[in-house]
């Protein structure tokens, strides 16, 4: 009975968020540079009776630890060999099953409608535009000032360590390195570029392809860093019947066109322009099958943040209470305590609840012997939005108590009520307006929360993406750069109704208690 | 415990019920309180000035201080210090203001502590505020106010009423009425009472044996002590150790 109610709470949200059909779909956590290739080479494999595929995209250096913490991947797929390597040393992959999928190149870049001073190279002619670091100088000195002016992808990140290696191989890292902007991934790059935030980036060929935004002025030197190849594998621990078929139907011979189409290399074959990346422009765009759609994503938000308050009430009433009455001397130090996700960085406490929570953590290993994980699941998003949420409640519901004539309970006693029955029938309905604007705040820093999240939860699309995790995927997206204002807006409105939600709720609780309301 | 403190007093130990017996030692900041009430009477008026710690006898009595040290004995009940917790002692207590719970209705206020409807309407209507039962206590003036928290503490008082200057907000000639219908409740009722106040006629109205609380304690005036109170009172009527704060 109680089991049926709690897996009765469980299944509605996620049944409720999750807009995928019956089967499980196949989840396929990639290196963002080969997103767009997954996406058409989605487009065509799904059609024919397999089952959905739900492409999560971030740097591979995050994607390899979040599944190495447990994220439900099926398929991973890595922008280098190295990461593949620490995916099988990991033991996340049997080295067997992965194959080299494609292979990228580098790109200096700049947006489309600048002014470097450079003819934009065709991407078709990969030999003809490359670049020597004579070149490389040229364009730096035309970048005015000693501002950052290359946007380059983090040392850890593939792109980066291969843009890092190539400007040290050109031997301009001298002169390049303190002018430098780190991004997050190989998307990010581009975008930086695209909306002019910086003039000129190093990012992948297969990035530009698909965003007009930029354009090409040139390829590093593909001698000047390590071969960037697309890695993919199934991953070791998935039960997914599709994932090793994915896999092998990914790296198939047939799927060389398409792989070009996408602006990458056909690894092991020589590229001789005319065909390939020159017929990009012929294929229509990838299907933004991985883009947030704003209707799940505002109801996933709004479920996350209400959730995550039911969960963190009655901690923060005993809590709140215990500390606005107490005389204990662990008073000081626990409200010190209580306070700790406040001042933390959400990705430190997203850190330390994956230290519990996850796969390998204190109670993930307890969690998956009754077939429950926590990490990366929609419900990782409600206990980091409850966790984070949690001490702007209890210290709002400790004030609340504090306000409260502590000789109102006292009265109580003597009038025979025990403390218990007090707190239910006096201390609580005068607290009340309190706790409930505590709750407010706790919503709204549950509807806010990213950092934390993007950690424990990942940014899952259908899942465990809410409004700041889909901006924050839009920010990164060629086709997000005008929906993200929708996504803004919804973030604005949501947050005006709470507000206003709040002023009624507390208007309302006040005048109950003061004078009774209308009778 | 060898005295259930919550079982309804013999009616065969009548006489001796009346006796209040306590030792009162309480250390909270600047304010030391270590004295004696010892009493075979059964009604108790005690003034001096404000701030000495009436209200914290009255604390003290009701069980609502846990560090306070010493015996209480009403009657055949002896409240051994931190033994009896205020709810089971059946005491009345109205505190100085009143304190009605403000997201009640009056008569939500009287019966708070299990009292009938009848008993509250009973004790309301002795302290003239039963036409009041379904306002809330924010629409109450402070005379109202006070006259409900006098009539709650008279429901709720099975073994000791406790009063901390009940009649301040009254005008005098309700007072008077109001001090006659508490006498006739006490009573009618058969319960012992500790008044606080600083105006010697509730005392006189209620019967009351009069004890001055001082810097050195509790005790009983002489008879030139009891001219020098005046009629307010709120001077230390027995300042003998000359060295007021």
């Amino acid at each position: 009975m109680c089991l049926m109610a709690v897996v009765a709470v469980v299944s509605v949200p996620v049944a409720a968020v999750a807009q995928a059909g019956a089967a499980a779909p196949l989840q396929v956590w990639s290196a963002v540079s080969a997103g767009p290739l997954l996406e058409r080479f989605v487009a065509a494999w799904s059609t024919d009776g397999r089952p959905d595929v739900r492409i999560v995209t971030d740097a591979t250096s995050r994607i390899v630890p979040q599944i190495a913490a447990g994220a439900p991947a099926d398929v991973v797929v890595t922008a280098d060999r190295a990461w593949m390597m620490e995916a099988v040393d990991l033991g996340l992959v049997d080295g067997e099953t992965a194959r080299r999928v494609a292979v990228n190149r580098l790109v200096l870049i700049s947006a489309a409608n600048g002014d470097p001073g450079v003819d934009p190279v065709p991407t078709s002619d990969a030999a003809a535009g490359t670049l020597d670091a004579a070149a490389i100088r040229a364009l730096l000195a035309r970048a005015p000032g000693p501002d950052p002016v290359l946007a380059v992808a983090g040392p850890d990140v593939p792109v980066g360590r291969y843009a890092r290696q190539a400007l040290r191989a050109l031997d301009v890292n001298g002169e390049v390195d303190h002018r430098i902007v780190a991004v997050g991934n190989a998307r990010a790059v581009v975008n930086a570029v695209a909306i002019g935030e910086v003039a000129l980036g190093i990012g992948y060929a297969s990035d530009v392809v698909s965003d007009p935004a930029t354009r090409v002025l040139g390829y590093l030197p593909a001698e000047s860093y390590g071969p960037a190849e697309v890695w993919a594998a199934p991953v070791r621990g998935s039960s997914h019947g599709s994932a090793v078929g994915f896999v092998d139907d990914l790296a198939a011979p047939s799927r060389v066109e398409l792989i070009r189409a996408a602006g990458f290399l056909v690894p092991e074959s020589q590229i001789t322009g005319g065909p390939g990346a020159a017929d990009s422009n012929a294929v229509p765009p990838a299907p933004a099958s991985g883009e947030p759609r704003l209707g799940p994503v505002v109801v996933r938000s709004v479920l996350v943040g209400l959730l995550a308050v039911l969960l963190a009430t009655l901690p923060a009433l005993m809590l709140g209470r215990w500390l606005a009455r107490t005389r204990s001397r662990a008073r000081g130090p626990v409200g010190a305590v209580l306070l700790l996700p406040l001042v933390l960085p959400p990705v430190v406490t997203g850190f330390l609840l994956l230290a519990v929570f996850g796969s390998s953590g204190l109670l993930g290993p307890l969690l998956a012997q009754f077939g429950l994980r926590l990490s990366f699941s929609f419900w990782a998003a409600v206990v980091a939005a409850a966790v984070v949420g949690f001490p702007l409640y209890a210290v709002v519901v400790r004030n609340a108590f504090e306000s409260v004539d502590p000789r109102y309970e006292e009265l109580a006693w003597t009038l025979g009520a025990r403390p218990r029955s007090t707190f239910l029938r006096v201390a609580l309905p005068l607290a009340l307006p309190g706790v409930a604007a505590g709750a407010v705040l706790a919503l709204a820093r549950g509807l806010g929360e990213f950092g934390a999240t993007i950690v424990v939860a990942g940014n899952i699309e259908g899942e465990t993406q809410t409004l700041a995790l889909a901006v924050y995927r839009l920010l990164e997206s060629p086709a997000g750069r005008g929906r993200i204002w929708l996504f803004v807006l919804a973030s604005a409105v949501i947050a005006v109704l709470g507000l206003a939600l709040w002023e009624w709720l507390t208007a309302r609780q006040r005048a109950r208690v003061l004078d009774g309301g209308g009778r | 415990m060898s005295v259930d403190p919550t079982r309804p007093p013999r009616s065969g130990t009548a006489p001796e019920r009346l006796r209040i017996d306590a030792e009162l030692r309480l250390r909270r900041g600047t304010l030391v309180l270590d004295t004696h009430l010892r009493t075979t009477e059964q009604r108790v008026a005690i003034v001096g000035p404000s701030g000495i710690g009436k209200t914290t006898i009255l604390r003290i009595l009701a069980g609502l201080e846990p560090d306070a040290a010493g015996d209480l004995t009403v009657g055949d009940v002896t409240w051994k210090a931190g033994d009896v917790p205020p709810w089971e002692r059946g005491v009345g207590w109205m505190p100085q203001d009143a304190l009605l719970f403000p997201h009640l209705d009056v008569l939500q206020n009287l019966t708070f502590g299990g009292a009938t409807r009848d008993r509250a309407s009973e004790a309301a209507e002795a302290v003239e505020c039963d036409h009041l039962l379904h306002r809330r206590p924010r629409n109450l003036s402070g005379g109202e106010r006070q006259r409900v928290a006098l009539a709650r503490a008279l429901v709720s008082a099975r073994r000791l009423l406790l009063l901390d200057e009940p009649f301040g907000a009254l005008d005098d000639a309700r007072r008077h009425r109001v001090i006659g219908a508490v006498d006739r409740w006490l009573a009618d009722h058969d319960v012992p009472m500790v008044l606080v106040s600083h105006d010697r006629r509730d005392a006189a109205g209620l019967r009351c044996e009069r004890w001055v609380l001082t810097e050195g304690g509790l005790e009983r005036p002489d008879e030139r002590g009891e001219e020098s109170a005046g009629p307010r009172g709120d001077q230390p009527a027995a300042a003998d150790d000359g060295q007021a704060p």
